[in-house]
């Protein structure tokens, strides 16, 4: 066992291997309060790689409905749970231990790698079950209750809300730490954890040790697959880009918006390399406004999320750690960068590494929160990694008149 | 001479360091010569030459000729009391037939775990290890150095069966229509896994002190199971020769160690989840399989004779002993 | 103790004799135990674990130094038994002669095995009846019922081995042998308790908290691994449930520490040899402990 940095739990780790020495890592943020569960995502992913046989329960990316939702069923509750026994009443956060290595505080429990018994699992976890991998979209829009009064921010009474789910590509996958075969690898340029499908002997260490249970089992290859994160895209290698990175099928699918993802720059500690201008990094390190899923499981997941605001807190911190409150509070209430930052969502299908901002006029006020907030119009740039302006978009989305067409089944 | 030697003996000094010559010149002597004094001394299991060619159907009458040898395998993983069958030995057979060897497992397990279809489902499997050819001058007690590796024949009861699309293996599964279903598509297959080509009931897999299994480039051993009656009857065969290094080899007249491994599939079990044995010897020999036992009758006679007069000596002294006591000297 | 390298040179001509083969076998007991933990346990479980490039280079230097202390403990074996077949030739009395008579046994058998004389399967049997003979020989007082204990388990264990050896399909009655040896084994320091007695609370609750770490050990995720070693290391195939292992490691701990200590380097190299037929250097140093614990108890029974 090698000990880590793990910056979402501000402390070391145990973990089976040593950091790698840096490089790019895949990350994304996929903001909760916009998705409207219309599953394009998911059909993007199915349809172009899990579309053959024994594939037909394997879904690489999936929007389940929270509470309920959850595919494989429960897969969050049972871990959680494991957790729970394994560490009775001990995974609780120290909030007040933050700095800029500990944004969120300190974790005082037990991750998933320290609560393994080492000898026959290097991370606690569980096998599901065939069953468990059927009905991926049960228990959708199901609200824990009616909000008979009517629904308030910032708690409704009867709530649910959306959880878009793709493999983290952690920082310290227990996919990679479980599999007895090191069959799985994290690639250095992109930090994408891919199994090598060759030297897999379908033994599901990875299945059973993936909190996010994002490795599943493929029965007519006996062997097991997860997401790629479509990596010839990432790679540059789709002819469309002409060698420039280009976002994953799911993100560039997204109809509501609600997903942006890049490649942040990693040092040899696992921590980000400071990169203000990075549209990923200002949104997780500077405003703070995406929050990694289950943080406490201890993999240092790449996929943050921006929490959803009408959410009870108490489960929310549950899911989300402690940087709950204040990342709702930064999104209710955005600063001119961030309302700027967040109209990249989904404007191109190149990776966006940079951003740059023109002030542009006030045009408008709104209040929020009792106080009245002023409203500019900027513009935000977005560079490919070439430093080349690949898009620009303003805060007050333009309004284009369509000329009047003259045929009939003109819409 | 007595005295002299006693007297010897008897300075503390003097034996101190007579021992410690002795034993650095021994030591030294082993050491330079490169001699082990030690040999392995326990089950033998011997492959004589068989006239008939006994294939890959462990139910062929040639097998009833076979001495077994039963091997016992460390307890498993049923250990909470709760009972189920655990596997504590397993029953070896060995015979050759025109330069090919047979090894014949049999083993009790109350289920039949042949498939790996649903994610949660393992299926039963044997493994025969054997030191590589490069290493066979290792004792046994010695195994797992750097550089000496080992050769695996694994065997896994999922392999036996057809690799079934979701719609034959499900019979009220509907599918509308795959669009391709080229190897491509079965990404494990394009990319050449064995189990994912189903190529053989039998991978033959070499393994290096703390590397990683990998399949070896000669895939030549082949072999069968069959489930009845409760037990799993499993015959791998591989012809003697090789060229690869990393392989195990045979020849009439050779001895090897071997070892087993069996992994029970309704109970969770792969990769190092498994009943093994110890190493133990493998004996090829140049001469037929007769109906007997491996040893001719006068060897018993004197084998039987050996221990009953040792054993005598020792009752006697511990007779002698046990009065000593009571007379209270 | 007694202080017996200053004794009168001439009380040695007759029965008395010094602790001649009981220093050289306490270092052969160091390195066996040595040898056990580098090579039997470390480098034999090592190449089960997959690879972890950290642990690569202490797995070498142990590998290394586990060939090292094997080739002393060889040499340390030879010559030990060679120092008990001279010390029992010198004492002349029946324990002496018993000693040189069946280490010279032993010693024709391991030769004879090495170099391929015979079929294996006679030399078996004949360092079965070697080592028994030894343990009955070594018999008599309170110790009986340990080495009742222990000789069952070596005969059975072993005898399991070698009955298979002269051609006989052992069957149903082979994992009867098994399970019985491996009981007669969990016996042992249960007997050996009775004998020795251990009194002290300090000590039963040291030795009681040493048998619950065996009985979580051996419940625990480890106890594969445990019952691995067990068979490879001791000969036990680990059939039984972990609290039995628990108490005989608690049992076995108070009666060691109780025990006295002329027995404690005898009782390190029957742990370093386990049970039943591995090969000749391990059945060496069950010779060897048992040819000590003999000439030892003549000793005793001379100096009263
Ligand atoms: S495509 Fe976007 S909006 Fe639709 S379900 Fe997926 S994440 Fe939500
Ligand atoms: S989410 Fe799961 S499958 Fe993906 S990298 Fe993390 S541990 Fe591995
Ligand atoms: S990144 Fe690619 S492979 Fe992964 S879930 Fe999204 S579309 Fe599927």
């Amino acid at each position: 066992m090698a000990t880590v940095y793990n910056w979402h739990l501000g402390r070391e780790m145990s973990y089976p291997y040593q950091n790698g020495p840096g490089g790019w890592q895949f990350a994304a943020v996929f903001n909760t309060n916009r998705c409207i569960a219309c599953q394009t995502c998911t059909m993007a992913c199915k349809s172009t790689w899990t579309f053959s046989p024994g594939q037909e329960l394997m879904w690489w990316n999936n929007v389940e409905t929270k509470p309920y939702g959850g595919y494989p069923h429960n897969w969050d509750v049972k871990i959680l749970e494991l957790l729970e026994k394994a560490n009775p009443g001990g995974q609780v956060w120290d909030a007040t231990a933050k700095s800029d290595d500990a944004p969120y505080g300190r974790f005082e429990g037990k991750t998933i790698f320290e609560a393994a018994d080492g000898m026959t699992q290097r991370a606690l976890g569980y096998l599901p079950s065939e069953e468990e991998w059927k009905g991926p979209n049960n228990g959708e829009d199901v609200a824990t209750g009616w909000s008979a009064k009517g629904a308030e921010l910032p708690e409704h009474a009867g709530w649910f809300f959306y959880l878009q789910r793709i493999c983290n590509h952690c920082t310290y996958p227990a996919c990679l730490a479980a599999c007895p075969r090191q069959a799985i690898y994290k690639r250095q340029e992109d930090g994408i954890v891919l199994i090598d499908q060759e030297r897999c002997r379908g033994y599901r260490k990875c299945v059973e040790a993936c909190p996010y249970k994002k490795a599943m089992y493929r029965p007519t290859t006996r062997t097991s697959e997860k997401c790629i994160a479509c990596f010839p895209r990432v790679e540059g290698s789709d002819p469309l880009t002409q060698g420039e990175p280009m976002e994953t099928r799911c993100m560039a699918t997204c109809v509501g918006k609600i997903r942006l993802q890049g490649l942040v720059r990693v040092d040899e500690t696992g921590r980000w390399v400071e990169d203000r201008q990075n549209p990923i990094y200002y949104l997780v390190h500077v405003e703070k406004v995406a929050l990694p899923l289950y943080p406490q499981f201890g993999t240092q997941p790449n996929v943050y999320y921006i929490p959803p605001r009408w959410v009870p807190r108490a489960y929310l911190r549950q899911m989300f750690g402690p940087g709950v409150d204040h990342a709702i509070e930064r999104y209710t209430n955005p600063s001119r960068e961030l309302l700027a930052v967040l109209q990249l969502f989904r404007v191109t299908q190149r990776i966006i590494f940079s951003y740059a901002i023109e002030p542009g006029p006030k045009v408008g006020e709104v209040r929020i929160n009792g106080t009245v907030r002023e409203i500019f119009n900027d513009t935000v740039i977005g560079y490919g990694r070439d430093g080349k302006e690949i898009v620009r978009v303003t805060v007050e989305e333009p309004i284009y008149e369509r000329p009047q067409r003259k045929t009939l089944n003109s819409i | 001479m007595k005295g002299l030697f006693a007297a010897v003996l008897q300075s503390r000094a003097w034996r101190f360091w007579l021992g410690a010559a002795a034993v650095l010149t021994i030591a030294a002597l082993l050491q330079w010569t490169d001699t082990e004094p030690a040999e392995t001394q326990n089950l033998t299991l011997f492959a004589y030459e068989a006239d008939r060619d006994p294939g890959l159907d462990p139910g062929n009458s040639v097998w009833e000729r076979a001495q077994p040898v039963q091997v016992p395998l460390s307890g498993q993983a049923a250990t909470y009391a709760a009972g189920g069958g655990s596997v504590p030995v397993v029953s070896v057979r060995a015979v050759h037939h025109k330069g090919t060897l047979y090894l014949r497992l049999e083993w009790d397990d109350p289920t039949a775990d042949t498939s790996s279809y649903r994610p949660e489902d393992f299926a039963d499997a044997a493994a025969v290890e054997f030191p590589a050819q490069a290493a066979t001058t290792v004792p046994s007690f010695c195994m797992g150095q750097p550089g000496a590796g080992v050769n695996i024949w694994h065997w896994r009861a999922d392999s036996e069966q057809v690799l079934a699309l979701p719609t034959e293996h499900y019979s009220n599964a509907v599918v509308d229509w795959y669009p391709s279903t080229e190897d491509l598509f079965f990404t494990a297959r394009a990319a050449g896994n064995p189990y994912a080509l189903n190529a053989s009931p039998v991978q033959n897999l070499v393994a290096q002190a703390f590397g990683t299994l990998t399949p070896a480039a000669e895939q030549s051993v082949q072999g069968h199971g069959v489930y009845a009656n409760g037990k799993w009857q499993v015959v791998f065969a591989r012809p003697f020769s090789t060229s690869d290094p990393e392989l195990a080899a045979f020849g009439p007249g050779t001895k090897t160690d071997v070892a087993f491994a069996v992994w029970d599939g309704s109970k969770g079990e792969r990769d190092g989840m498994k009943s093994v044995s110890q190493f133990i010897t493998l004996s090829i020999s140049g001469a037929p399989l007769a109906g007997g036992g491996p040893e001719d009758w006068p060897w018993t006679v004197a084998a039987i004779a050996l221990f009953l007069g040792l054993s005598a000596i020792g009752l006697a002294l511990g007779w002698y002993g046990y009065r000593e006591a009571r007379m209270g000297r | 103790m007694t202080a017996v390298g200053r004794a009168p040179r001439l009380a040695i001509a007759g029965r008395t004799a010094a602790p001649r083969g009981s220093e050289l076998a306490g270092a052969l007991a160091v390195a066996a135990l040595a040898e056990l933990l580098l090579v039997r346990v470390g480098s034999r479980t090592a190449i089960h674990i997959p690879a972890l490039p950290a642990l690569r280079k202490p797995y070498a230097l142990m590998t290394e130094a586990g060939d090292v202390v094997l080739v002393l403990a060889q040499s340390l074996a030879i010559v030990t038994l060679a120092a008990a077949a001279a010390e029992g030739w010198l004492r002349g009395d029946w324990r002496g002669r018993a000693v040189m008579a069946l280490t010279g046994a032993f010693a024709v058998a391991a030769t004879a095995i090495r170099f391929g004389w015979g079929p294996p399967g006679l030399w078996q049997w004949a360092t079965l009846a070697t080592v028994a003979s030894l343990a009955a020989a070594s018999a008599g007082g309170r110790r009986t019922p340990a080495l009742a204990c222990f000789t069952a388990a070596w005969l059975l264990i072993g005898g399991h081995t070698a009955i298979q050896s002269l051609g006989v399909a052992p069957g149903e009655a082979g994992r009867w042998m098994l399970w019985l040896g491996e009981a007669a084994a969990l016996a042992i320091p249960l007997a050996a308790a009775v004998a020795v007695r251990p009194r002290g609370r300090r000590r039963w609750f040291a030795a009681g908290a040493a048998g619950v770490a065996a009985t979580a050990a051996m419940a625990g995720p480890s106890g594969w691994t445990l019952r691995f070693l067990t068979l490879w290391n001791l000969g036990l195939a680990g059939t039984f449930p972990p609290f039995a292992y628990g108490i005989a490691v608690a049992t076995g701990a108070a009666s060691f520490a109780a025990a006295p200590r002329s027995v404690w380097v005898p009782v390190a190299l029957l742990a370093a040899s386990g049970l039943g037929l591995h090969n000749t250097y391990q059945s060496a140093l069950a010779v060897a402990a048992l040819a000590t614990l003999l000439l030892a108890q003549g000793r005793r029974g001379a100096a009263q």
